[in-house]
């Protein structure tokens, strides 16, 4: 087998393996969950692309092989480039801060200036920074309960266009703060 | 017997027991009762077997008002109507529809849902729709393992069941043709409506067609089956006894002019969207839309208005893009915006594979954007109307002038329900949604408003002659033998699809003609 014809075939081999992988993975997490996918997804472009760099040295070219056309080098960046490219599209950094329970769509500042527009926000807010300085709203699980207490009392605000629960809102005010740009 | 109006021999009259103006749904609906009868029936029909450019140019008119279809464009005039371009789509007006609801002006129907229901029982067969269920009876057809619990968000599904798109005339033709009792007419215009001196019996209809055929029949009773603006048209065009038309003693014929409001409101962001897809789209031959329960409209003043869940078709850049991708490449041009679409493909992965997936299964496929398209009820209001042109089309008829308004609380109804699509969402901890920008700011309606082809209102139910066109019979307020079958009668639209309805009334007048009969 040339190697010219080698990494054709490891090419479409390795590519098409990836790709089937990844597409398996996304069926099966529609049918299970998106969770455990996100990781999945991380890691198997990382492993083909090792699985790539051990098939190239193993079967090392001539050295006018690899003078003259770099191939490998070039499908190595190739096959780097898709992986970043997946990472990218795959990998959406999540919040860890006030507004890390809302999608990563959201704007607070956006959410943080219509919502300070509301009659009665501003007194709003004034209780939830009592809560979060008395230490009763302090962890996340507390602020999880009082947001899902907000929808099953259909407390909810339109703010930026959002429908989000008062106490998301007010979690926006916060982060914008924090960010200084309300 | 079906026959067209120029090949009638020249003779007297023609006579008949009942006069039906009108080949669409109710229409034929309501000859097909009477097959096999000892009773001679008359069906007129403006239009011929097929949709033909001369008969429906006589749709056109003005529209003033919110924008809306040209007329000539939103319904039919050929045999079995507008049931030519129908979707197929069958629901029951609910409860709450019929009744009178103090935050709505002008809501309530004289009869209950109950009085509607064992005919909405055969209309579901006529329609092609099956056996009737309309309730959780279809959750057995829905794909998704989990119900969506909709408590929470006090929200409640409205059922559809879906005909595969029935064409009443193709459906009925036949049976109508071989009926011994029944003479169709086609291309039998009807021009005008004469009463007595006193207004009170419609003695005769005048029928002409294009070729300049001229014929008249004379029934005992008429019925007016021509849709929600023809049948205003023509009440308002017969005013030789009476200066402003037939049954509009009080004003009332051609106002409250409704259609269903069909427009995108909401986007839903859903990190999984299977089991509010699942729930909302994925059923075989029926599908369900979400509407607030009876209290909540009541506490937040809201109208009875149904949200759907569909595809985003213009969010959704795959077809679009893959579209433009091949008429580049036919065109011999260098694909443009190659590298966005891949960019997309890319950060779209995971759709891509899930809507290959469902491609594959034979099932539903899940758009990569979603949207709440709201099928929203209309308030009644009195100035929104129909009205006479002064233009005159080309049988000698003064063209329709619509004038479509819309009110205050059509608006107000969306955005509360987008607010509990929000709390759906939100309580079930499936995601956020999103308000359409042109709900959430103040401002008008947006350009992507539609109707829906449901011309509703202009000769409204009501017992009362001052608030009604037509009594709880249907029969016009003060007239003995004149009867409005259709859309034109519902006071209120509510959020379901209008055919199942116009079927049943038109089931529940042929049942009120018999009993006149039977009484002499």
């Amino acid at each position: 087998m040339s190697y010219a014809y080698f990494q054709i075939v490891l090419l479409a081999t390795l590519g098409g393996a990836t790709a089937l992988t990844v597409a398996a993975a996304c069926v099966a997490s529609a049918r299970l969950g998106f969770g455990w996918l996100r990781g999945l997804l991380v890691v198997l472009p990382l492993v083909h692309l090792w699985l790539l760099h051990r098939a190239g040295r193993a079967a090392a070219p001539p050295a006018e092989v690899s003078q003259a056309g770099s191939p490998r080098r070039a499908f190595l960046a190739g096959a780097a480039a898709v992986a970043v490219a997946g990472l990218t599209g795959v990998l959406r950094p999540r919040s860890l801060g006030p507004t890390a329970f809302l999608p990563p769509e959201v704007d607070p500042s956006a959410v943080a200036r219509s919502y300070l527009r509301l009659p009665g926000a501003v007194e709003a807010m004034q209780r939830l920074a009592k809560l979060l300085l008395d230490g009763a709203a302090g962890d996340r699980a507390a602020i999880g309960r009082r947001i899902a207490e907000d929808y099953a009392r259909h407390s909810v605000v339109v703010a930026d266009g959002w429908v989000l629960s008062e106490t998301e809102a007010q979690l926006c005010v916060l982060a914008a703060q924090e960010g200084g740009r309300t | 017997m079906i026959t067209d109006l120029h090949v009638l021999e020249a003779g007297p009259d023609v006579e008949a027991d009942l006069c039906i103006l009108g080949a669409g749904a109710a229409g034929i609906t309501l000859a097909r009762e009477f097959i096999g009868t000892p009773l001679r029936i008359v069906l007129c029909e403006g239009g011929g077997m097929e949709a033909e450019a001369d008969t429906q140019d006589l749709y056109a008119g003005e529209g003033k008002g919110q924008p809306y279809f040209p007329l000539e464009a939103c319904r039919l005039r050929m045999f079995g109507g507008s049931t030519n371009h129908w979707n197929g789509a069958c629901s029951t007006l609910l409860d709450i529809d019929f009744e009178e609801r103090p935050w709505i002006p002008y809501s309530g129907w004289p009869i209950r849902r109950d009085d509607l229901l064992p005919y909405y029982r055969r209309a579901s067969e006529i329609c092609g729709a099956g056996e009737y269920v309309f309730d959780e009876g279809l959750l057995r057809f829905q794909a998704a393992a989990q119900v969506l619990e909709l408590a929470g968000a006090r929200l409640q599904r409205l059922y559809y069941q879906r005909s595969k798109a029935l064409r009443f005339g193709a459906r009925f033709g036949e049976e109508l043709r071989r009926a011994d009792n029944i003479l169709v007419l086609l291309h039998a215009n009807a021009v005008n409506l004469q009463t007595d001196a006193s207004g009170q019996t419609v003695e005769w209809v005048d029928l002409t067609s294009f070729d300049g055929a001229r014929r008249r029949v004379r029934a005992k009773v008429f019925a007016l089956c021509c849709g929600g603006l023809e049948n205003a048209r023509l009440l308002l065009a017969s005013n030789r006894t009476e200066r402003d038309g037939i049954g509009n003693r009080h004003g009332l014929v051609g106002r409250f002019f409704m259609d269903h409001l069909v427009v995108p409101v909401a986007y839903p962001v859903l990190p999984d969207p299977s089991l509010l897809f699942d729930n909302l789209v994925r059923y075989r031959n029926h599908s369900v839309a979400l509407v607030a329960e009876r209290r909540v409209q009541q506490e937040r003043r809201m109208l009875n208005s149904a949200i759907t869940l569909e595809g985003d078709p213009q969010r959704n850049w795959i077809g679009p893009g893959v579209r433009s991708l091949m008429h580049d490449v036919k065109a011999g041009r260098l694909p443009r915006g190659l590298g966005r679409i891949g960019a997309a493909a890319v950060a779209n992965v995971d759709f891509l594979a899930y809507d290959a997936y469902r491609a594959a299964s034979g099932r539903y496929v899940i758009p990569s954007a979603l949207l709440f398209r709201m099928h929203g009820e209309q308030a009644p209001n009195p100035d929104s109307r129909v009205t006479l042109s002064d233009r005159l089309d080309g049988i000698g008829m003064p063209r329709l002038s619509l004038d479509w308004r819309l009110s205050e609380i059509d608006r107000h109804s969306a955005r509360e329900m987008v607010k509990m699509l929000g709390v759906l969402t939100g309580h079930l901890g499936i995601g956020r949604v999103r308000m359409a920008d042109w709900l959430a700011e103040d401002g008008d309606w947006p350009s992507a408003l539609e109707g829906a082809y449901h011309h509703i209102g202009t000769t409204r139910m009501s017992q009362d002659p001052r608030r009604g066109v037509v009594d709880r019979e249907c029969r016009v307020h003060g007239m003995s033998n004149f009867y409005i079958a259709g859309s034109s009668v519902f006071p209120t639209s509510g959020g379901s699809t209008p055919t199942m309805t116009i079927v049943a009334l038109a089931l529940r007048l042929a049942d009120t003609l018999r009993q006149r009969q039977r009484q002499g």
